[in-house]
């Protein structure tokens, strides 16, 4: 190995925990916030590193099956989510996973999506006539799942 | 695993190509996607790598500055609104919040075969995706000197250089505001420039001054309505169709022809935008066609290098160059990039979206929105048809209060 850098040698150090790695555990994976949970929860202590230990056994296991039906490696791990995809487009507004930083609305756990998109603010109307009434209900869909506290 | 054989085979390699003597920085077993450039499309990209990949993937960003300055509400540094520092982001809570590398270093060369970048450092860092996000560069003008005449459109020493210029006119005289030609970053800039020093100068007892604008386009890029009533009411005077020539930096003497007339004209301060193409590293890594870096929609991907991604000011479709934008298309990346490391399609129907505020004063702003839909058939990024984008807003107190609602989330979305 050559030569690497204090921040990258953290990251060796750094327990990842394979919830949600190669599919161990798809419902995990399948919410933006429980990777950002996860992200923010890395810690070097020795019950994760147990934890890692077994969630790598299964990795391997996953991608032994994985390789066998397949020619290339994947980490299989990624479950899509075109809902998430178009709300994020939300985000630069309303905040990250919907949570704003200032008096402008949160819109996490929105479950009137289409309601509060039109008519009431005239630059919220703007943009919400270039969304379908599905790609809305997409939104919608995804950001109802979403925590409307956040420990950030 | 699979991956892992796959970069040291790829590392091996490399000691023969390139660069074959210097250090390699990442030695990380899960797939590395490299950002180069930390402003609001790069940032965004990497935070939400990590937010919908977390630990599957490893993130680093390299940024040549310790820092980023935002350019949205620059302009606001010119008549004391904002402070340079107010708007100046590091990226250690994306380091920490998320777990992203940050590497401050100058990127030299990229060699896509290898799968490397060499840094200005010495070092060189393997990547599986690499994803370029440079913003801008300029078209030199003939006898421009930055340090003398600002361009102030990469916000920081320049936007510092501006405002002491402009502080340092006294009632009489003339400032010229140039407008590049069409694409540039920021399309409403140059006009709500010309707006607030025109206000600034009013306030601040030099009412005899003069604002001029040329433009090198025919008309307004954006928002004519608004701007040419603001204008009006502020005096400025507007020239469109200006080609910049040259300019003497030391006498600030402008060149430029109009309707075919060579002309020149001296002012107090020269505030010259210059036409604009991809960062530097665009071309460096060859993913350029002329100024811009041709880009697969769906995901960002060079569709002259595969590996290689290109979001923000630099990528060459024809969606508005701007932070807000920038961070949508960071976003449709990020997810673009992890479909592909898990050999999923991309996402086929992308909708990306531009919003922004222009002050025009220290109490009124407009806004200006637009939604571009992916469109199949020509595989471009098109405004979504008969819905009047883009669309704007009037000027308004309501406004001005809100534009920093809009900013204070754009913000915290791209750099925490």
């Amino acid at each position: 190995m050559r030569g690497r850098t204090k921040s990258f040698l953290m990251v060796l150090l750094l327990a990842f925990s394979g919830t949600q790695f190669l599919g161990c555990n798809s419902e995990k994976a399948s919410s933006g916030f429980d990777d950002e949970k996860e992200s923010s929860s890395y810690s070097l202590n020795s019950e994760k590193d147990e934890e890692k230990d077994k969630d790598e056994s299964e990795e391997q296991r996953n991608e032994t099956s994985k390789l066998s039906s397949t020619s290339s490696a994947v980490i299989s791990s990624y479950i899509p989510n075109d809902g998430r995809v178009l709300a994020s487009g939300c985000f630069q507004c309303h905040g990250t996973n919907g949570i704003s930083v200032n008096s402008l609305d949160s819109i996490a756990g929105e479950d009137e999506l289409a309601h509060e998109m039109f008519g009431e603010d005239p630059i919220m109307d703007a943009q919400a006539k270039g969304f379908t009434a599905s790609e809305i209900s997409m939104m919608e869909s995804y950001l109802k799942t979403l925590p409307e506290n956040s420990n950030d | 695993m699979e991956n892992l054989n796959r970069r040291d085979f790829i590392k091996t390699v490399s000691l023969g190509a390139t660069f074959a003597l210097a250090p390699n920085l990442f030695a990380g077993e899960r797939p590395h996607i490299v950002i180069v450039g930390g402003g609001f499309a790069g940032s965004t990209c990497a935070k939400y790598l990590k937010l919908w990949g977390g630990s599957s993937i490893d993130v680093t960003i390299v940024e040549q500055n310790s820092n980023y300055v935002s350019p949205i509400l620059s302009n606001l540094v010119l008549n004391n609104l904002e402070s340079v520092s107010s708007l100046t982001f590091s990226h250690t809570t994306l380091s920490s919040k998320y777990n992203i590398n940050v590497v401050n270093s100058k990127v030299i060369d990229v060699d896509n075969e290898g799968k490397n970048i060499l840094l200005e450092s010495g070092n060189t860092l393997s990547y599986d995706k690499l994803v370029l996000a440079p913003g801008i560069d300029f078209i030199p003008v003939n006898g421009h000197y930055f340090s003398q005449i600002p361009h102030a459109w990469v916000a920081g020493e320049q936007t510092i250089l501006l405002k002491q210029q402009i502080d340092a006119m006294v009632d009489g005289d003339e400032i010229i505001i140039t407008v590049p030609k069409s694409p540039y970053r920021c399309p409403p800039g140059p006009y709500e420039r010309a707006c607030l020093v025109a206000e600034y100068l009013q306030d601040t007892n030099r009412r005899n001054c003069k604002v001029s604008v040329f433009d090198g386009n025919e008309n307004f890029t954006v928002k004519a309505d608004i701007f040419s009533e603001a204008f009006a009411d502020y005096s400025i005077e507007y020239v469109p169709n200006v080609d910049v020539i040259a300019v003497d930096s030391e006498t600030k003497e402008l060149t430029y022809a109009l309707d075919g007339v060579v002309q020149t004209k001296r002012a107090t301060v020269l505030n010259i935008i210059p036409e604009q193409k991809a960062g530097k590293i665009i071309f460096t890594a060859g993913v350029n066609s002329g100024n811009w870096a041709p880009v697969d929609l769906l995901t960002y991907e060079s569709t002259i290098k595969k590996g290689i991604y290109i979001i923000g000011d630099s990528q060459g479709s024809s969606q508005g160059k701007a932070g807000h934008i920038g961070n949508s298309e960071g976003k449709i990346c990020a997810d673009g990039i992890l479909r592909s490391l898990n050999n999923l399609e991309p996402y086929d129907s992308p909708k990306t979206n531009s919003a922004c505020y222009s002050p025009i004063s220290t109490t009124q702003a407009s806004w200006l929105t637009a939604v571009y839909q992916y469109n199949p058939t020509t595989k471009v990024m098109e405004l979504v048809p008969n819905k009047g984008y883009p669309k704007s807003g009037k000027p308004s107190n309501e406004n001005f209060k809100s534009m920093y609602q809009w900013t204070g989330n754009l913000f915290a979305d791209s750099f925490s």
